[in-house]
């Protein structure tokens, strides 16, 4: 006889991504190659993560929001990265892209497991201001618990990216990262995924707390190079030390 | 050739300086190069055989473009200056090429020897970080080959060349590249360079240098007219790799490449899996498929850990630390010492290298900065060091319980039981030390 191992628990992970016209060139190039290694970086997580199941779908919008393929969730280990393309003159239609994943989660629609689903992580992303009233779908939103209570970060990428609209979406000032440029970006995208999705997996049922903000600060810690706390003692050296070899070894 | 420059020319830039040609140094398809002095200094002017380019409009805009955008790494040899239109043709200025370096050609040739092997893994390491900054950067380069990499074979150190097709990910600049690197979506014509066909044309790079012959050409190429039918099915509709696990029907030829099953088997198996993956029949048809840089990359730092020097001066590779007999003298080869991390086992001996890409998930640029390395003692044959090439201090405990720090350049004793703890990205990584069973020191 031989136990079954334990049914793994759901942890969708959404990521709601801008391609609007001001994305074109450079810019969604970037935000493909970083997507690509942040998928690698949520792979290896749940390569090492034994009880939860990490499902990934993303939604990005210009004119319109539209899923990735194949438009549901699914196992990381299963999704490949089909690469955004940008458009000139096309909008930057954020209300409509709340709408539709609002539209997706619940227990009936994209969240629908038999292992039960942990609350989701949800990931935005713009370099501009929306062209819809996004108010009002995002009003609509947060009437459903499983937004409000999701772990929501966002980042605001480049100078003209509206960081008090992606402050009103995670519901915490906190939870919003800055990148100046794209550079910062690319590198932030992959730790606060992975800080997101670790906060999300450990999190119990009533937890609500501020997930958002403590990811993305745990992802600031991550990315500086300062190391907070270690042990300050003096060197301590026992017996005959031999004379090392300092040359260059590069 | 009519657009020749003679010495002595001097040609006014972009950027309001002038170039003095000094003498010719080398021609390929696309221009010739030649040694010009450029602000006082001595630099490489690439002059174009204009009628070789296909759309000069967006050539120039998009050169233009690399050249204020700067370079990505110091791995590139990037252009920083354009001259202005000569007798109908133009050119642009980059870094010389540093004595020492050879053309990557040469090497897989054989006309030139890597010091060693895990030099030759130091080069592949070079070449998928630049690319993985170059990628991660928005950009394409579109024709790699051996031709436009040099390599130091002395350090691994690279330097890569012709940047002037690099464009933005996605865009045509009318270059397909060099054919028997080319991905086969790309022989077929189904598609024009990009991302994703740079990253097959990289698998077949570090394949070669690693291996030796070409991952696509087993025995449907032997005893056969290379022509150019053959060729375009070879690497491409019907591209199948010579180790392919599920088909056979392209393996190794047993006589005449008899050396790369030997070798193939000497690789360890997490980079074996991962050429397995690169050249399946899936990721040779669905470009998305294929493996990214990073993934190359901390394979190939494992790998460059696991190799070990046999007293013989042969290299072998000690998976995990296993011991291994050595395939030219069939001695044992064993590293004194283990290193054992969390997801994975290191040998320890004389220059093992930790990067930082294998203590967690740091930025793209620092991936390759090594974090620690393992050195001898003068006074002492049988002593290894381990150094901390970092410059935040570890906390070390040693067998005998003390704790302290160690700070940047400072160097402790590998002993049974040492225990270090390395910032990684996300928390201390935790290093113990362990002594290996049948220490051969070599």
């Amino acid at each position: 006889m031989k136990p079954r191992g334990l049914a793994r628990r759901i942890l969708p992970v959404f990521y709601v991504l801008d391609t609007s016209g001001s994305m074109r060139g450079y810019a969604v190039e970037c935000l493909n190659s970083a997507m690509e290694e942040t998928v690698r970086t949520l792979k290896n997580m749940a390569a090492h993560n034994g009880d939860v199941q990490i499902r990934i779908a993303v939604l990005s919008f210009d004119n319109e929001a539209r899923w990735m393929d194949p438009g549901v969730p699914v196992d990381v280990e299963d999704f490949v990265w089909e690469p955004l393309t940008a458009e000139l003159g096309n909008q930057t239609c954020m209300g409509a892209a709340v709408r539709e994943l609002n539209s997706k989660l619940s227990e009936d629609a994209f969240l629908c497991s038999l292992t039960g689903s942990l609350m989701p992580v949800i990931v935005f992303m713009t370099d501009g201001f929306a062209s819809d009233g996004y108010e009002a779908a995002l009003e609509d939103a947060l009437r459903n618990h499983l937004f409000r209570d999701a772990t929501r970060v966002g980042f605001a990428v480049g100078s003209s990216a509206d960081v008090k609209m992606i402050a009103r979406l995670t519901g915490n000032s906190r939870a919003v990262v800055r990148a100046g440029d794209l550079d910062t970006f690319v590198s932030l995208i992959k730790l606060v995924s992975e800080t997101a999705t670790q906060a999300a997996s450990l999190s119990h049922v009533g937890d609500v707390g501020d997930r958002g903000g403590k990811a993305v600060e745990d992802a600031m810690i991550a990315n500086d190079d300062e190391v907070t706390e270690w042990i300050a003692s003096e060197d301590v050296h026992r017996g005959k030390v031999p004379i090392w070899d300092m040359n260059d070894p590069i | 050739m009519a657009n020749e420059l003679r010495p002595h020319t001097i040609i006014s830039t972009m950027y309001g300086a002038t170039v003095r040609v000094l003498r010719k140094l080398g021609g390929g398809g696309q221009g010739d190069v030649y040694e010009v002095e450029y602000r006082g200094k001595r630099k490489a002017l690439k002059w174009y055989h204009v009628n070789k380019i296909s759309n000069l409009n967006s050539f120039v805009k998009n050169l233009k473009r690399n050249i204020t955008m700067g370079s990505p790494t110091q791995d590139f040899l990037w252009p920083i200056d354009m001259t202005e239109f000569v007798s109908g043709s133009f050119g642009y200025v980059m870094d010389l090429c540093p004595e020492g370096y050879e053309e990557a050609k040469e090497l897989l040739i054989g006309n030139v020897r890597f010091a060693s092997y895990r030099r030759r893994i130091d080069a592949c390491l070079n070449i998928v970080s630049a690319f993985r900054i170059l990628h991660g950067k928005g950009f394409s380069y579109q024709d790699v080959n051996a031709g436009n990499f040099f390599i130091d074979p002395r350090t691994g150190k690279v330097l890569i060349c012709d940047n002037d097709n690099v464009t933005t990910n996605g865009e045509e600049m009318g270059v397909l590249g060099t054919l028997s690197y080319m991905a086969p979506e790309i022989v077929t014509r189904k598609s024009f360079p990009n991302k994703y066909s740079d990253r097959h044309s990289l698998a077949v790079l570090l394949f070669r240098l690693l291996l030796g012959p070409h991952p696509l050409e087993g025995a449907r190429s032997v005893n056969t007219v290379l022509d150019s039918q053959m060729r375009r099915s070879l690497y491409g509709e019907n591209a199948l790799f010579v180790m392919d696990p599920h088909d056979r029907s392209n393996a190794p030829d047993p006589i005449a490449q008899e050396g790369l099953v030997s070798l193939w088997n000497q690789m360890p198996e997490h980079l074996k899996k991962l050429f397995t993956n690169a050249f399946s029949q899936e990721a040779l048809h669905d470009p998305l498929c294929r493996p990214l840089e990073a993934d190359w990359q901390s394979s190939l730092a494992r790998f460059r850990s696991e190799v070990l020097t046999c007293g013989c001066g042969n290299e072998v590779c000690c998976e995990s630390g296993m011991p291994v007999p050595c395939d030219a003298c069939k001695q044992l080869v064993c590293a004194p010492f283990v290193a054992v991390f969390r997801e994975m086992v290191l040998p320890v001996a004389l220059d093992t290298r930790i990067y930082r890409c294998q203590l967690g998930n740091p930025g793209i640029s620092k991936a390759l900065d090594l974090v620690a390395y393992v050195t001898g003692a003068i006074d002492d044959p049988y002593a290894l060091g381990l150094r901390n090439m970092d410059s935040e201090p570890w906390e070390v405990h040693t067998r005998w319980n003390e704790r302290h720090l160690l700070r940047q350049d400072e160097v402790v004793q590998v002993e049974e039981g040492l225990r270090v703890a390395m910032p990684g990205t996300r928390g201390p990584v935790k290093v113990r030390f362990e002594r290996n069973a049948q220490t051969v020191r070599k």
